[in-house]
């Protein structure tokens, strides 16, 4: 496969490349890209634990980095709450 | 040669080991040895998620089965859990892991062991009742690729309890059922050989598979190495 054809694929996988005053914010298999920067993360978790059935207990990183619930988000941050390891069958 | 390790023969490890195998004892290099490690047992309410054909030691039993199976292929067994006496005896320089249990204590034992090593893949998974995670951390010469589970997931890092073969067995016994269903057991037995695909194909952009088996829906989110983890 070319390379102009790997990029076009990873656009529509991906979409292009986040330049606006947006965040991408993920837990698990979910993921929104267009949440507004600015918020900390105990808002946008507050705001997002319903739609994104996040958990209280998941750890933030903003990223790859572990951060607190007081990070002011950037433009172009990716912020990741890590779905735990799955270990006993929980529901 | 190559030492491709199956710590954890229960639904995860007994649903992975048949492709597995297959893949192994027809891949283009031969020269590969399987190692099966578990200390468990099987026992009858297994057969809901596991296939075996003997009540016994679930390494010891799936080795003879895969023996039988591919006559090819270099397999062993090693029916004792992984603890902190034998995880330096188990885990070597140069293994391919891959990594099926139910329990953050030994995955933090293993991590840790793999962090030491100059050259070693690990691939992690582990599933809850619908979706579930399989993490890929590779080093080489003393490089890491990405960021190990350590690194990425808390619960891990801070494990503090016992593991499996550090318990008695009478806390064994009282320890809580496990409530998973087949399919997302073999969803992660997928996604592992998969990954294991990736890291035989020199990808090494790997980070994280997530499943959910409810929305109909993988992703694979990379974990890049950050500077202070090199």
């Amino acid at each position: 496969m070319s390379d102009e054809a790997d990029r076009e694929r990873d656009e529509d996988q991906e979409g292009p490349e986040n330049t606006t005053n947006n965040i991408r914010v993920s837990y698990g298999v979910s993921e929104l890209k267009d949440v507004r920067a600015g918020l900390t993360v105990a808002q946008i978790r507050r705001n997002l634990s319903s739609p994104l059935n996040i958990p209280s207990d998941t750890e933030a990183q903003v990223n790859g980095q572990v951060v607190k619930e007081s990070y002011v988000t950037k433009p172009g941050d990716r912020l990741e709450f890590v779905k735990l390891s799955g270990s006993k069958g929980k529901e | 040669m190559r030492n491709v390790k199956l710590i954890g023969v229960g639904g995860i490890g007994t649903a992975l080991l048949p492709f597995l195998a297959r893949h192994l004892a027809f891949a283009e290099d031969r020269d590969v040895r399987l190692t099966l490690i578990d200390g468990d047992e099987f026992v009858d309410r297994n057969a809901i998620r596991q296939a075996f054909d003997k009540i016994g030691n679930k390494a010891q039993v799936k080795m003879r089965e895969i023996a039988r199976q591919f006559e090819n292929l270099n397999v062993r067994a090693v029916g004792e859990f992984v603890t902190p006496d034998n995880v330096s005896d188990l885990i070597c320089e140069g293994d391919t892991i891959l990594l099926a249990v139910d329990n953050h204590e030994t995955r933090r034992l293993v991590c840790t062991r793999c962090a030491t090593l100059p050259t070693v893949t690990l691939i992690s998974g582990g599933n809850e009742l619908i979706d579930g995670n399989v993490q890929v951390y590779m080093r080489k010469d003393g490089v890491a690729f990405n960021q190990s589970p350590l690194d990425t997931h808390a619960e891990i890092a801070h494990a503090s309890g016992k593991t499996p073969g550090e318990l008695s067995c009478e806390e064994r016994a009282m320890q809580p059922e496990s409530r998973q269903i087949l399919v997302t057991n073999m969803g992660i037995a997928c996604l592992m050989l998969i990954a294991l695909w990736h890291v035989e194909q020199g990808n090494t952009k790997l980070g994280e598979f997530f499943l959910d088996i409810k929305q109909g829906k993988m992703v694979h989110r990379e974990r890049p190495v950050q500077k202070e983890n090199v």
